[in-house]
């Protein structure tokens, strides 16, 4: 099971990676959705060793792959399938996540009774799996820092929340369902309402380009 | 069953509110259950001082001191912003008669959610689950963003997105901070006891010290992030200055303050374990001071003056927090109060006179109005009087109580910085009184078709002002809650 728990876990470091660099939205979309079964299946693997994950992979079905999934979709089909060319070409785009992704393993590996609050995951496949969230979380911000299409640094937050979601799975696999379903209520509800105010900014500037938004300071 | 009867009510109201026909109906519909939660609220802070704490939902709902403090706030904030709405809103934006019928459509959008914004509000105040405190906060910025970009313009828009943006991202390390304390504790609580954060501080001690602090400075950042601390505040004052006037007074009274609830949670779990966490509170605190007054110092448009002004007086709230102990979560609570009450009115005023002169927001561009807005120009004195710290008003015994804590801990490089950025404070409030109220009118604005307020923005800043001077002159009044807030 380690070993189908580790192969999964570079299909969604890889789908992370798609899903920023991709040119075509659709794609990128498609790449999310891909990084969102991979994700539900390492949360039904988690679940031979827990059983009660179980319900948290069937919660992660409807509302990454199927609520999250949908509501981008709609919004790509809307708009234009080629993203606002980004702020960090594809070449060093590739080298910082593959950095970021080496950082994270070595970090979590090297400091993980320190990171790990639990004896359980310092553990294998527990540690790998922190390391993989954290990936995903260091990508996801790297996204929202250098992409200039709304819709990706919208994919960036999706892909902060899927590390969120998947850390839970090491860091707190006792954690009641309720708490689950309230987090990600509050996740889909972020991106519904991102999801409106970038179609307000698509029908005032023509475009879904970030770097236009210059009227305020900050 | 009262905390549910608490955290209903505004929904109930969002329910009638939306159900109701005609704009001016609706603003009514608000203002009647607004009152009612406000009357709940002040009902469940009394039976708190009478009988101790209050628990609802298998304890996943705890009211002690501190919650009936803010719950009551957070009721007669809203309160008071639903009057104000009632003449504000029918109005907004009286020059762009192009515009009108946009906000004309989102209007009944804007007084529906605002009581669920106001349940999630209350949510943050009384829920005692770790991590559904961060679900709570999380809430409330989905609940206000479309509130902030209500005007649906380009400026509106752009404020609303980032706001939400930048606040989702960084309330993520709260996130992480939650989950890393309810790990910790589970072994020695049980999976569902280790979530109430009643229970967690019993095993405070048996949490590692790199875990807490870990957790602690995760948590710091992303409630400091929600609250406007300095260096988490860049989105303050687009979001402040963009939202209709009477978002922003919510946001600058009460909505900031929610996120320093955590903030005390936490500290009261792991602060008496690791007194190293007060010196960094106290130190951002001071930071955030002299960055927030700095900044206001130099802006020339009403509202963000206010709004990085706000930044600076959250410092003083983590400053009295930093202190530690009895006083300083005193200290911390009574200024909370005597700054919501204080900016809610001084961002009704600034609406006010925005909403006279037809959408000028530029002090440069304002002045002479003192004669023909009196009501809005004393209201507005009285802020500013309040907010540089001067007696009768809130302010006086708010940032009295700060110098107090700070000078009984000895943290006097600290309160020699905060006292002398009262200074400043002063300043830039005053200098606002002057451009604004007195002198000539600049070209800008026709003082011939310059008119006050309607009534109910003229009630709405009347009562704030009178409760600010309430707890300016009578500062036993809230001593029971504020004491109990003290020893939570």
């Amino acid at each position: 099971m380690e070993a189908v728990i580790r192969t999964l876990s570079l299909g969604m470091i890889l789908t992370s990676f798609v899903a920023v660099e991709s040119r075509s939205m659709r794609r990128a979309l498609y790449a999310y959705m891909g990084q969102a079964l991979l994700m539900v299946a390492v949360i039904a693997c988690f679940a031979t060793y827990h059983e009660a994950l179980a319900l948290w992979a069937a919660t992660a079905f409807v509302t990454k792959f199927g609520l999250i999934s949908w509501l981008l979709f709609r919004a790509v089909r809307r708009g234009d399938d080629q993203e606002c060319p980004p702020r960090v070409g594809q070449v060093t785009s590739a080298v910082v996540i593959g950095a970021l992704a080496i950082a994270a393993y070595a970090l979590v590996h090297r400091n993980v009774a320190f990171l790990a609050p639990t004896p359980i995951a310092e553990m294998e496949p527990y540690r790998t799996n922190v390391a993989v969230a954290l990936t995903l979380l260091a990508v996801g911000i790297y996204a929202i820092v250098t992409r200039r299409d709304a819709l990706k640094v919208v994919l960036g937050v999706c892909l902060i929340e899927n590390g969120a979601h998947l850390s839970l799975v090491s860091l707190a696999t006792t954690m009641h369902e309720t708490v689950l379903i309230g987090m990600v209520t509050d996740v889909v509800l972020a991106v519904f309402i991102l999801l409106i105010l970038i179609r307000g900014i698509e029908e005032r500037t023509g475009s879904r380009d970030t770097s236009r938004l210059t009227l305020l300071r900050g | 069953m009262l905390p549910i009867a608490v955290l209903a009510m505004p929904l109930l109201t969002a329910a009638a509110v939306w159900l109701t026909r005609g704009v001016r109906l609706r603003a009514w519909v608000w203002v009647g259950g607004s009152a009612v939660s406000l009357v709940l609220a002040a009902v469940q802070a009394s039976r708190v001082v009478a009988d101790g704490p209050i628990s609802a939902l298998g304890g996943e709902l705890l009211v002690d001191g501190l919650a009936a403090l803010m719950a009551l706030l957070v009721g007669f904030l809203a309160f008071a912003c639903a009057v104000y709405a009632a003449g504000y809103l029918p109005g907004v934006h009286p020059l762009e008669a192009s515009r009108r019928e946009i906000l004309e459509r989102r209007t009944p959008m804007f007084q529906a959610l605002f009581p669920v914004l106001q349940s999630t509000l209350l949510w943050v105040v009384m829920t005692n689950n770790i991590v559904l405190l961060w679900v709570a906060l999380e809430a409330t910025t989905l609940a206000s963003a479309l509130l902030v970009s209500f005007y649906w313009d380009g400026r509106a828009i752009e404020a609303g997105y980032k706001y939400l943006l930048l606040l989702t991202v960084g309330i993520t390390a709260a996130f992480f901070g939650c989950v890393l304390l309810y790990s910790a504790a589970a072994p020695h609580l049980g999976s569902s006891s280790a979530l109430l954060i009643s229970n967690l501080r019993g095993v405070a001690d048996k949490i590692p010290r790199d875990i807490a602090l870990l957790a602690t400075v995760l948590l710091l950042i992303g409630f400091g992030t929600k609250a406007g601390l300095a260096p988490f505040h860049p989105w303050v004052a687009d979001a402040y200055a963009e939202a209709p006037a009477v978002m922003s007074a919510f946001l600058g009274s009460v909505i900031s303050k929610v996120p320093f609830i955590g903030i005390i949670r936490v500290w009261q779990i792991l602060g008496p374990q690791h007194p190293e966490l007060n010196t960094l509170l106290l130190w951002l605190g001071v930071f955030t001071i002299v960055v927030g007054g700095f900044l206001a110092l130099a802006q020339d448009e009403l509202k963000r003056m206010h709004a990085y002004s706000s930044v600076a007086q959250y410092g003083y709230v983590a400053l009295a927090l930093g202190t530690g102990g009895y006083l300083g979560y005193y200290a911390a609570a009574l200024f909370m109060v005597s700054h919501a009450l204080t900016k809610g009115l001084l961002f009704f005023t600034a609406g006010s006179v925005i909403y006279a002169t037809k959408g000028q927001r530029s002090m440069s561009a304002l002045g002479g109005l003192g004669k023909k807005l009196p009501v809005t120009a004393a209201c507005s004195l009285a802020g500013a009087l309040s907010l540089a710290g001067l007696p009768p008003f809130s302010g006086f015994a708010g940032k009295a109580a700060v110098v107090f804590a700070a000078a009984t801990s000895a943290q006097w490089v600290p309160l020699g910085i905060a006292v002398g950025m009262s200074l400043v404070t002063m300043a830039y409030m005053i200098g606002m009184t002057q451009r604004v109220f007195r002198g000539v009118a600049p070209a800008a604005i026709d003082l011939d078709t310059v008119r006050e307020v309607p009534a109910t923005m003229r009630v709405a800043m009347m009562l704030l002002a009178a409760a600010m001077l309430a707890v300016g002159l009578l500062p036993g009044l809230l001593d029971p809650l504020l004491d109990l807030a003290a020893r939570t």
